[in-house]
């Protein structure tokens, strides 16, 4: 698995930083510009906030929000950065990637958290058994995925759904673990113990004896 | 064209009695399937299943905005593309 969005930072002032989006294009002739926000990182967006742009080059510039609206599609927004006035300076941070400090995207609601907190928790069970450490969240569509590195390298998925209790001061994180939850989800299991050559494991077309 | 009403939803029969036999037992445990076409009906919701994509066994959580869509559309096929740090999960 690779990722090819931008991965948390260090600032300058060694706050972590938090990618939450990238510019897409610009819009009109007074330097505004499209941005393309991921997950909940709209939030963060406020009049006078900082922003890290990191240019497609590997260029860093700090700019504050001036101002912000909703975009035309949706996980779109449109802002205007101090110090960019012109359509010609905005052209230029076409493509650069987004990032606020952590405490800009502010408190999570009640029974939620942010994925930037769990990822580096040591996953448990709830009679104490240690899973691994959270890498970071899939995106699966409604039912969310956390992707756990286990010490002996293997990756188990478990679904954000079971997560029980979240001590983040302690990075500790307790699932739900329920019977059969990780030894199929890390990998395919065999289907066969020694298969002839050639012949199909999985299940056949349009048979479903082992759904 | 949508699926004749009067057919009902369709759920691949041997899912189903997996679903009838946990239900019936009240146990609680991750039901392994690679009957992605199987719509998600409300007695799922609660349940874990494991989702084939094709590589492996994606879990999927069972909730009730999900009730009317396919097992398969929300365990992925195509390459991940990245982990998102600017978003909030539920707990419980």
């Amino acid at each position: 698995m690779t990722d090819d969005r931008p991965a948390a930072s260090a600032g300058s002032d060694g706050e972590k930083l938090i990618p939450i989006g990238r510019i897409s294009a610009v819009h009109g002739v007074r330097g505004w510009l499209r941005m393309q926000v991921f997950g909940d990182g709209g939030e963060a967006l406020r009049p006078g906030v900082a922003l890290q742009l990191t240019k497609p080059e590997g260029d860093v510039q700090v700019f504050e929000l001036r101002q912000v609206t909703s975009g035309r599609k949706g996980g779109e927004v449109r802002v205007a950065l101090e110090g960019v006035s012109e359509r010609s300076a905005a052209e230029v941070l076409r493509g650069s990637g987004v990032a606020v400090a952590a405490h800009a995207l502010g408190e999570a609601g009640e029974d939620e958290i942010w994925v930037h907190e769990l990822v580096g928790c040591r996953v448990e069970s709830e009679d104490g058994v240690v899973l691994g450490e959270i890498r970071g969240l899939w995106e699966t569509g409604a039912s969310d995925v956390l992707v756990v590195a286990a010490a002996d390298g293997r990756e188990h998925l478990v679904p954000a759904a079971l997560l029980c209790d979240v001590d983040v001061v302690a990075r500790r994180v307790v699932v739900e673990m329920l019977p059969g939850l990780i030894d199929a989800a890390s990998t395919a299991p065999e289907r066969s113990s020694d298969p002839a050559p050639g012949r199909r494991t999985g299940p056949a077309p349009g048979r479903c004896e082992e759904d | 064209m949508a699926r004749s009403l009067r057919k009902g939803p369709f759920v691949d029969p041997s899912l189903q009695r997996k679903v009838d036999r946990m239900t019936a037992s009240g146990s609680k445990q991750v039901i392994r399937t690679w009957s992605r076409r199987s719509m998600i009906t409300p007695e799922f919701v609660g349940i874990t299943f494991h989702v084939h994509n094709g590589k492996l066994f994606v879990p999927v959580f069972i909730t009730e905005n999900m009730v009317g869509h396919r097992l398969g559309e929300f365990s992925p096929t195509r390459k991940f593309t990245g982990h998102v740090q600017s978003k909030k999960v539920k707990t419980r």
